[in-house]
């Protein structure tokens, strides 16, 4: 049996884990899905991004396990199958990075432009790399998901002079659409439902959550649904938040816009911007796709948000 | 754990033979772990018996007293190498028309291909015949002499040739005062070690005796010896387990000799030896091996001690001797090692298992310290590197204790496991695992594979009948 | 002519890095026009079907499946890509390793699990002794759950255990219970050891598995609680191992503050060591209650209450009473159909312990009867025109074959030939359940009940189901599926022997 420590947990996690055992349900070289109760976790190895489904653990590779072992977990210890043995004592619940908030006092435009840019630069040369696959399917497959990013834009992402905000119901046709743990479909989604939350789009939120918890449940994948749970609750991976709040430091910084001075580019908004683009390129790194398609989510709300401040101003 | 713990705190069960009931605790959240249990490997009662009563009672105690001195033993030992001499000079009566060889001892008729013919390439090169079919002739005629390594405090790898004109390098216990010798590696390919006996390989030979062997000397005299302990640590943590893979010890090895060299050599001899060394991988094995002699002979003959205190093959049979039975050898048919084949080559081509460098085996590395060295593990065709762990643990089960200065990184620094104890080997049927090379089953061709071979578990079965005997009428 | 062959994995999930890798990967070779790897949700499944790739089995995928679809020129190549696929997923290519750290002996786990206090064995018996010996050597208690272990070994362990303060369980002891966990046979308990926290505690000390296992049915059914059932094997009590495990076990729970009181379950234990033992719990301190099968009245000890079977047992330790059903009036109308020709009864039983209690509950009755495993005041001749309770337990029975309580089909062809048999007018039968018995043991039983559905004349078949609503297998699922088939299911063994007692009384 081999031994090890948790890290750090999510507070989904934490809930699972309190059904004190159920089975693994995925196994992977650095990770294991577990089921308790109706819910999900992730179960993984140090440096498995925080997150809110996710346990970290000194374990270094679990891929020895099989689907189907059970897990329990009992005295703050957590056993998977017959391998390995996880103390819990001293984890740390893994809680949300303070969230920066937007400013309302300060005229965004510039900076709303340049952040834009930034990120959709950053898309187009990523999906050259992962679109390449061949064959009529992946073909399909990106129209689609081009359609329902355009969708979202026009219907969803325009609720009018009312701020009524609907999710058309056609939308359904983007969960569980394209391949993976997570779909790409549901990564967009997840972007856009977590970018509401942070620049306090309350009533989009409602309503996507509202439209999630009646639909998502029956298509797509559990493993996957999951992750849309946690998002309900406003939570996603650390490397989603961390990057959103760079994005707002940047936006709050629109004094500093790109035709300063010199000594202001470089004193002032190269050290925000540069990290602002790691932060991008970690969560676009982050999976196989899902981190790139949950960019293109946060993206849609971005434009969203550029569109309805700058109408304002 | 008495009853009463067992009543407060309700069961923490280890369970033995049917997982159901394992896997029923711990589907309502109970803790439980299941053995692996299979049934006893040995089918003979009296050797069950015997290493029961080896492993209950007094005599448990008795034995467990003693093993707990020969560890203490192993582990307080401080090998340095020292010197490098002629074997005539070292080892007493190696004179004239004697050969020492490999594993436990055997006959001229009964040696394999690649030993004889390198006792052929060994006759010729000392010059007591003119060519290898006179040096045959010889050899068969009973006018040569053939005796273990083991019984002269050297070891060999493969065939372990030692002979007069032959340098060594020596190993000084410094706790103990004891010495042991092994020969100089001579790099990969044709070599004598693989059986191989042509004049490339006797031509090295003779380099070695006339040009590396004295700089050696002259290098260790110099920096007054080279502390082997501390080298395997290092080593263990770069990826070497000592058998197999010594890449990070001979890199060591060399940090330590070259400055030293370069002051006490001319600069165009320096430059031969240091790039003999660098172009040689294995180079540290042979002092590996000695290190290990050196460790495990101050632990022979300590009464009642079930540890083993070597392991050995001379092609034909696999011989272990275990500290409370003295110098008595205790032999098997050898097993053919498993494992991966050069191109060209296969199962066919391979030779059974061979050499003293299980001495390293003995003393917790190669095969028993695998978790150090996944790359091995993929080498010798044992799988990854968590199969590489599960080596390792499984010779925890049958080892007396832990190395608590050789740790394994990968495994939290656990120690690699120290003191093979042969009534674990019997009651558990799990054998050590050996690392080797694979050698040509015919005389000369040289190295054609890697793999794993376990020593054979009738060893350690007569062992155990025989330890028992010795303590149950003393 | 383009082939489309689809594959669904039911519940499997790949990385997505994995999963493009391969899909790429079979794409390459030779004659695939088309191939996919994804999960099968309703988007997926609309997109695969576009991309003209989804045939009828791949949509009936669900989103937590994965479909591999392949589209190629011809059947050879589409086939030849799908075994490429599934021999990748089978972690050949796509994992690092297969194999599995478990240590192989008792040290070596215990090694990893240093907190461990109890070694279960269940190796074949000519082992089991040598791993119970090592146990005991490593400090830990041991339950013995396999057979097959001489009466020397049994008693050179148990003076071994008292010596360390440990305790053997067994060896043949189907069935225990610490704090309220069962082990190997058992049933599972309600999660606190059943009912409310301010009811008596019971603990009990058995020599049998399915005695125990009834009891603590019982017990747990009649709000009583059970914090520990200690299993001390067969032998125990004979004078031979002079009940060693049991007066460790009266001391512990003597000593336990969660016991209130003792019930011990056996056979009539050996002339010396039931002095030794009846002593020893009369002045435990604690009220004691014994159900000892067939026990003289005259050798009852003061201070100890005696039950007469496993349900009496139940009552006295839980102070409440079992439901009675009016046997007379049931009887009466099972017997209305039957002809007069049946009056033989044939018991076929999994559980050794219910065996004897049956025959006891017959003979009580009046009723004799034969045995391959004969309860006092039983006769072992197996005649055809006896009465019969059979032990499908017994060893000639389990040479060869798996247990019944593990196979029910074991006892499939007993069961239909007393079914067909024109003399017989009962058959009474037990249904075990809970861990380590058969996932569903009454299917088995229904489906030759089902066979005999359209017959007018056969015979009244009572059984009786030995478990809980928490056992894996489910009480009243069992229950049901039974009743359903035409058997008068009855509440416990000591009523369904009753009963059966009663319609054979009747037709004579």
């Amino acid at each position: 049996m081999i031994r090890s420590a948790v890290l750090e947990y999510g507070s989904l996690a934490q809930i699972v884990l309190n059904y004190k055992h159920g089975n693994i349900i995925a196994v992977f070289d650095n990770s294991v899905y577990l089921n308790g109760g109706d819910s999900l976790c992730c179960l993984g190895v140090e440096s498995l991004v925080n997150g809110p489904v996710n346990i970290r653990t000194r374990l270094s590779n679990l891929s020895a396990l099989r689907v189907g072992d059970t897990w329990s977990y009992t005295n703050n210890r957590l056993t998977l199958g017959q391998l390995y043995n996880c103390d819990n004592t001293k984890a740390r619940l893994w809680s949300l990075p303070a969230k920066v908030s937007l400013s309302r006092t300060l005229n965004p435009g510039p900076a709303f432009t340049d952040c834009i840019t930034l990120i959709e630069s950053r898309l187009l040369a990523e999906g050259h790399i992962r679109n390449t696959l061949p064959g009529v399917t992946n073909s399909l497959t990106l129209q689609r998901l081009n359609y329902y990013q355009t969708l979202i834009a026009k219907s969803l992402l325009s609720p009018g002079e009312t701020e009524q905000y609907t999710v058309p119901s056609e939308l359904t046709g983007l969960l569980g659409c394209g391949d993976g743990l997570t779909p790409a479909g549901d990564d967009i989604l997840l972007g856009v439902l977590i970018a509401a939350f942070h620049f306090d789009l309350p009533k989009l939120a409602d309503c996507l959550v509202t439209w999630l918890k009646q639909h998502a449940e029956i298509n797509t994948s559990q493993i996957s649904y999951a992750h849309l749970l946690a998002a309900c609750e406003g939570q996603a991976i650390e490397h989603l938040h961390a990057m959103l709040n760079l994005l707002t430091i940047r936006m709050n910084r629109s004094d500093l816009n790109t035709e300063g001075s010199l000594k202001d580019q470089t004193e002032k908004v190269q050290p925000i911007k540069s990290q602002l683009e790691q932060a991008i390129g970690t969560l676009i790194q982050h999976g196989h796709s899902s981190g790139y398609y949950t960019l293109c989510g946060v993206l849609l709300v971005l434009k969203h948000l550029a569109g309805t401040t700058l109408k304002k101003s | 754990m008495s009853a009463n713990d067992l009543i407060k705190n309700g069961p923490r069960v280890i369970g033995v033979g049917l997982q159901g009931f394992i896997d029923d605790l711990n589907s309502q959240g109970q803790q439980a772990v299941a053995v692996d249990w299979r049934p006893p490997a040995s089918k003979d009662l009296n050797v069950l018996a015997a290493a029961e009563s080896l492993s209950s009672g007094n005599l448990d105690k008795m034995i467990a007293e003693a093993n707990d001195q020969a560890i203490t033993r192993m582990h307080t030992a401080e090998p340095m190498l020292v010197d490098v001499q002629l074997a005539g000079d070292v080892i007493e009566g190696l004179g004239d028309h004697k050969i020492l060889h490999a594993g436990p001892p055997v006959e001229w008729e009964n040696m394999c291909g690649p030993m004889q013919g390198a006792i052929c390439g060994v006759i010729v090169l000392e010059g007591w015949a003119k060519d290898l079919q006179a040096a045959a002739t010889l050899a068969g005629s009973g006018k040569v002499e053939f005796e273990p390594n083991h019984h002269h405090s050297a070891v060999g790898p493969m065939t372990g040739m030692t002979s007069r004109s032959m340098p060594l390098m020596v190993v000084e216990n410094k706790t103990f005062g004891n010495k042991s010798y092994c020969a100089i590696n001579e790099g990969l390919g044709k070599v004598m070690r693989f059986g191989g006996n042509d004049d490339s390989v006797l031509d090295r030979l003779r380099w070695l005796e006339s040009t590396l062997g004295p700089l050696l000397a002259d290098t260790l005299l110099a920096c007054d010896g080279i502390g082997l302990k501390n080298i395997i640590a290092r080593g263990l943590s770069m990826g070497d387990e000592m058998h197999q893979r010594n890449v990070a010890c001979t890199s060591l090895i060399l940090r330590e000799l070259a400055p030293t060299m370069a002051r006490v050599a001319e600069p165009e001899t320096a430059y031969e030896v240091l790039k003999f060394i660098a172009g040689n991988d294995q180079f540290f094995l042979n002092i590996a091996m000695a290190m290990g002699k050196a460790i495990m002979d101050p632990v022979r003959d300590i009464n009642g001690s079930s540890i083993v205190t070597a392991m050995s093959r001379n092609g034909t049979d696999f011989g272990i001797r275990v500290s409370g039975c003295g110098d008595e050898w205790f032999t098997a048919p050898v097993e053919m090692p498993r494992g991966l084949y050069f191109p060209g080559f296969s199962e066919k081509d391979a030779n059974p298992d061979m050499g003293d460098s299980t001495i390293v085996e003995t003393i917790g590395l190669g095969g028993f310290a695998m978790a150090a060295s996944p790359a091995v593990a993929g080498f010798v065709g044992a799988g990854g590197a968590a199969d590489a762990m599960a080596y390792t643990n499984s010779m925890a089960e049958i080892s007396y204790s832990r190395n608590p200065e050789w740790t394994i990184p990968a495994m939290d620094f656990a120690g690699v496991p120290s003191g093979i104890d042969i009534r674990k080997v019997v009651n558990s049927g799990i054998t050590p695992t050996i690392n080797t090379g694979i050698a040509h089953r015919e005389p000369g061709i040289g190295q054609v594979g890697a793999g794993v071979v376990n020593a054979p578990l009738a060893c350690f079965e007569k062992a155990c009948v025989a330890l028992s005997e010795r303590l149950s009428s003393s | 002519m383009s082939t489309v062959v689809n594959e669904v994995r039911k519940g499997f999930y790949l990385d997505s890095v994995a999963l493009m890798r391969l899909s790429a990967e079979i794409t390459s070779m030779g004659g695939i026009e088309e191939a996919v790897l994804m999960i099968g949700t309703p988007s997926n499944l609309q997109i695969m079907q576009d991309a003209g790739v989804l045939d009828s089995t791949g949509e009936s995928a669900s989103p937590n499946d994965l479909v591999i679809a392949l589209r190629a020129d011809g059947k050879s190549n589409a086939n030849r890509a799908l075994a490429h696929a599934n021999k990748s997923l089978e972690g050949g290519a796509l994992k690092s390793s297969t194999s599995e750290a478990r240590a192989r002996t008792l040290r070596g786990s215990l090694t990893a699990y240093p907190e461990a206090n109890l070694a279960l064995i269940s190796t074949p018996g000519t082992y089991a002794a040598r791993e119970a010996r090592t146990a005991l050597e490593l400090g830990l208690n041991v339950m013995i759950f396999s057979d097959n272990v001489s009466l020397e070994q049994e008693s050179s362990l148990k003076n071994l255990a008292r010596q360390n303060d440990l305790i053997v369980m067994g060896p043949d002891c189907g069935t225990a219970y610490i704090d309220s966990v069962p082990l190997a046979f058992a049933n599972a308990l309600a999660p606190d050891g059943g009912n409310s926290a301010d009811a008596t505690r019971t603990a009990a000390i058995a020599a049998s598995g399915t005695g125990l296992q009834e009891f603590a049915v019982l017990l747990t059914r009649l709000g009583g609680k059970l914090t520990h059932g200690i299993g001390v094997g067969g032998r125990d009590l004979s004078d031979a191992v002079g009940g060693l495990s049991t007066l460790t076990a009266i001391d512990l729970l003597a000593n336990d503050k969660n016991v209130d009181q003792i019930v011990l379950i056996s056979k009539p234990p050996g002339p010396d060591t039931a002095n030794l033992v009846f002593e020893k719990l009369a002045a435990c301190g604690k009220p004691v209650v014994a159900c000892v099968f067939n026990q003289a009245s005259d050798s009852e000890v003061t201070g100890i209450r005696y039950a007469s079977d496993l349900r009496n047992a139940a009552e006295l330790a839980s102070g409440e009473t079992l439901d009675r059903h009016d046997t007379q009036q049931l009887a009466q109308e099972l017997t209305g159909s039957l002809s007069a020709s049946r009056r033989k009864l044939v018991g076929l039983y999994t559980g050794g312990t219910l065996c004897t209690e049956s025959q006891l509950i017959l003979n009580r009755a009046g009723i004799k009867t034969t045995s391959n495993a004969p309860a006092p005041g039983s006769s072992a001749s197996d005649s055809e025109t006896a009465h019969r309770i059979i032990d499908l337990g017994a060893d000639e029975y389990t040479v060869g074959r798996p247990h019944p309580m593990m196979e029910p089909l074991v006892r499939v062809s007993e069961f239909e030939q007393s079914l067909d048999d024109p003399s017989i007018a009962v058959i009474l039968l037990d249904v075990v359940l809970g861990y380590g018995a058969h996932e569903n043991p009454a299917e088995a039983i229904v489906n030759s009940m089902q066979q005999v559905t359209d017959t007018k004349d056969k015979p009244v078949v009572i059984a009786s189901v030995c478990g809980t609503e928490f056992d894996p297998q489910g009480l009243h699922q069992q229950r049901d599926a039974l009743t359903a088939s035409g058997i008068t299911v009855c509440n416990c063994n000591v009523a369904a022997a009753e009963l059966a007692a009663e319609v054979i009384n009747q037709q004579s």
